[in-house]
């Protein structure tokens, strides 16, 4: 009787030391500094700036690229500190959510979903069909450009 | 009732009634009878026509009329139709149903039902029925029957598309308790002869009553801002192009200031080939007929050239129609 009380305790001692140790563990890692670089947590603008030139169309999640002359169509994008400026757009025949140059805008320079373009007659916003990488070397937009039941997704590469 | 019975009690309930009823009533006549339809036979582009449908109900079950429009989809009748009955028991505003309501026999949305059921008359098809329904329930008394039926006059305003068309109107009504019976007892359907005929446009009529032309286009909806490509398979209806080494794209696209034609045989015209006698040609519209400024392509007339002078046009000797189809 006095056997088995007595192995009945020793998980209870087993247990004490291991949660002892646990905590001390704790403290022990609590006393590192962890250190965070400056500007780490700062917030960017996602900078799109630069030459971009067409390179794959879809039209309703098929590649209609070689069907018309796509790769033609090039857009230039300006850019200065506070966000997007101006545009320029080399349509070369094809067709775009815009054919004239004018001004273009993020609806969130931090984490952008669409981007709108306003030329001097009208604004026309397009998605971002994926989250824009910074300084990246491609960025697909998607939008209509007749019946709404159709989706255009064009992506642009860097020039 | 329908507030009494929940979906679920009312099905199992009302299966139960209907399956007796459905005996019951085998050799009984309609429980509603389309008399007479006054439509106008033809129309200009966007105007507003006025209808009317006599009724009889000959029946006493159910008490919220239900009344289906059949219409070309360009006319976007749920949009603009407005429709009211009149009776000898009384009236009532015609609401748009909720696309969502169901039929409660088949538990199908009424404007599937109905169209499954009933058809769409001569039209090969670009229509679709709008339903509507009593805003105000309006019992028929316990004595009404073929032979002391209750008369009724439903009045229809709609305005017809901006562009030239034949097609077949329809019209069915019913009644929201007892549904679309098995038996077609509580339903009728009427299209009205002849089709009606929309003129005032420029370009040829899209003529629903005739048969049904070449898909040409493979979007299932665009409009001329969209990316096309046209898709000409030689073999159907055995053209005298099967076999042909080259197929060019003689077209026209129209507009209010007159048509822009392109019918050469160079590389602009020249469609690929994708095998098996089919050719595609790819185009957008704007800059393929250089669109005038703040002009907007009602239709695309075409047909399909070898260098050899064979021509391929439709069956009716006139050049392949290619018309905007956009619902949304």
């Amino acid at each position: 009787m006095q056997r088995i009380l007595e192995s009945q305790k020793m998980p209870n001692v087993y247990t004490i030391l291991t949660c002892l140790l646990c905590t001390s563990l704790m403290f022990i890692a609590c006393n590192d500094e962890v250190t965070i670089p400056v500007g780490a947590l700062d917030e960017h603008i996602v900078d799109l700036r630069g030459d971009w030139n067409l390179k794959i169309v879809q039209q309703n999640n098929n590649d209609i690229s070689d069907l018309l002359s796509f790769t033609d169509l090039s857009l230039y994008l300006e850019m200065d500190n506070d966000g997007p400026t101006h545009y320029r757009i080399e349509t070369n025949g094809l067709p775009f959510a815009v054919l004239a140059d004018g001004t273009w805008s993020f609806d969130d320079v931090t984490y952008p979903t669409s981007i709108t373009f306003t030329t001097s007659e009208e604004s026309t916003t397009v998605l971002l069909d994926r989250p824009p990488v910074s300084g990246g070397d491609f960025f697909s937009v998607a939008f209509s450009l007749g019946c709404a039941a159709n989706t255009y997704v064009y992506e642009f590469t860097k020039q | 009732m329908t507030k009494i019975f929940g979906r679920q009690h009312l099905s199992i309930g009302k299966l139960m009634l209907i399956n007796t009823l459905a005996v019951i009533t085998l050799s009984l006549p309609k429980c509603f009878e389309i008399t007479e339809v006054r439509q106008p036979e033809t129309a200009l582009v966007d105007e507003t026509i006025n209808i009317e449908v006599d009724i009889e109900v000959t029946g006493k079950d159910g008490d919220r009329l239900v009344f289906a429009f059949l219409a070309p989809r360009s006319w976007s009748a749920a949009k603009k139709t407005t429709m009211h009955f009149t009776s000898t028991i009384g009236g009532s505003n015609m609401s748009l149903m909720d696309p969502e309501e169901l039929d409660p026999v088949s538990n199908l949305p009424w404007a599937q039902q109905i169209t499954e059921r009933e058809g769409i008359g001569e039209n090969y098809g670009e229509v679709q029925w709008v339903v509507y329904k009593a805003d105000d329930a309006l019992a028929p008394p316990g004595n009404t029957s073929p032979d002391n039926p209750v008369n009724g006059t439903i009045f229809i305003e709609t305005k017809v598309g901006p562009s030239n068309i034949i097609t077949q109107l329809g019209y069915f009504v019913s009644e929201a308790f007892w549904g679309y019976l098995d038996d077609g007892n509580n339903s009728l359907s009427f299209f009205y002869d002849p089709c009606i005929e929309v003129s005032g446009a420029s370009g040829q009529a899209q003529n629903l009553c005739g048969p049904a032309p070449r898909r040409l286009v493979d979007l299932n909806q665009y409009t001329f801002e969209d990316v096309l490509t046209i898709r000409f398979d030689a073999m159907e209806d055995s053209t005298a192009l099967v076999g042909a080494g080259q197929v060019f794209f003689c077209s026209k696209g129209i507009f209010d200031s007159g048509p822009t034609e392109i019918c050469e045989t160079t590389t602009r015209t020249e469609m690929i080939s994708g095998g098996d006698n089919i050719w595609y040609l790819t185009l957008w519209p704007p800059e393929y007929y250089s669109v005038p400024n703040g002009e907007i392509m009602s239709e695309l007339l075409c047909n399909f050239q070898d260098k050899n002078g064979t021509i391929i046009k439709d069956p009716s000797g006139n050049d392949f129609q290619i018309l905007a189809k956009c619902f949304q």
